[in-house]
């Protein structure tokens, strides 16, 4: 239960994926690097999981298309309109998906098919902004406290 | 004389949480089944595929699992764990939902099992009585809500028995 019980540790991985081998692949992956893995089989899932308020999540690495009544870019938009702060990989087949996924969400996109480690260096590279930008505010504030 | 492990379990948690040995596959075995800690090195390599359609269910079962050291496959459906055990993903236990959307129930898959994976062993969990038909496939019936740690002990009682007389690779 260290999901719902325990943020602290490990970042949290949130994986959407409609196609049960891929998500159990990549979640396997992601967890053997070290990360806490959620699994979602479709969007729906996922805002279950999202508006749990025991559950911290960093990251979700979504597919774009799923069945459900959203995609991974509904799911991208909500997420951006309701949970500031969580970084979103969509990885997905539809053309021209990596711009639209920037377009709509600032999130970044990875083409189907992926390797696993690609979808790590892409988690490890959005943990590293995510730090630069919170040093960034840090010292933006710092002068500001005088 | 000692009672064995699951009879006592069950007195302990007498009306509180039932695991009912509904199961001829379980009952013939009551009586025996026993569990050392050096049963559980051995029945913890076993692959746990948790099918569950209620995504917050199944991940506290699925967390609780992996925290007492198991792999633990997850599945959203009947559909779901039809493909990955199509797919040759080797599994020792299912933990299976009954009332789940798509083609095929928890009754359903424990008929597949049986049918196609004999040797791996089936807990069924419900919040409804189930058919009765349900009985002659699986190795446990809890009904919801459960306890997680009494599910738990369970999957290692029926796992630690399966790898004395069945060992799980």
């Amino acid at each position: 239960m260290s999901s719902l019980a325990d943020n602290s540790g490990p970042e949290t991985v949130l994986v959407v994926e409609d196609e049960v081998f891929v998500r159990m692949v990549i979640s396997d992956y992601l967890r053997g690097c070290g990360y806490k893995v959620i699994e979602a089989a479709d969007a729906d899932e996922a805002l279950m999981v999202l508006q749990h308020d025991g559950i911290q999540i960093h990251v979700v690495f979504s597919d774009v298309e799923m069945p459900g009544s959203m995609d991974g870019f509904g799911l991208a938009k909500w997420i951006r309109a309701n949970r500031l702060g969580i970084d979103i990989i969509l990885a997905g087949t539809v053309p021209g998906a990596a711009s639209a996924a920037e377009k709509l969400c600032e999130a970044t996109h990875l083409p189907k098919p992926y390797e696993s480690q690609a979808v790590v260096e892409r988690i490890g590279w959005l943990k590293a902004l995510r730090s630069s930008r919170f040093e960034r505010s840090e010292t933006a504030v710092e002068p500001g406290a005088k | 004389m000692d009672q064995p492990i699951a009879k006592q379990e069950r007195a302990f948690w007498g009306n509180h949480v039932s695991f009912v040995a509904l199961c001829p596959r379980l009952q013939e075995g009551w009586d025996v089944i026993t569990a050392s800690p050096a049963d559980e090195p051995a029945a913890k390599q076993a692959v746990v595929l948790v099918v569950e359609d209620e995504v917050l269910v199944r991940l506290m079962l699925a967390d609780e699992l992996r925290e007492h050291g198991y792999v633990v496959v997850e599945a959203a459906s009947g559909d779901e764990a039809v493909n990955l055990l199509r797919g040759g993903v080797h599994v020792g236990l299912v933990v299976t939902d009954v009332r789940m959307p798509g083609n095929i129930d928890g009754v359903g898959l424990a008929r597949f099992i049986r049918g196609e994976h004999p040797d791996i062993k089936i807990i069924m969990v419900s919040g409804h009585m189930t058919s009765p038909e349900a009985v002659n496939f699986v190795d446990g019936f809890l009904s919801k809500p459960y306890d997680l740690k009494l599910l738990v002990r369970n999957i290692e009682l029926i796992l630690a028995r399966s790898s004395g007389m069945d060992p799980v690779e």
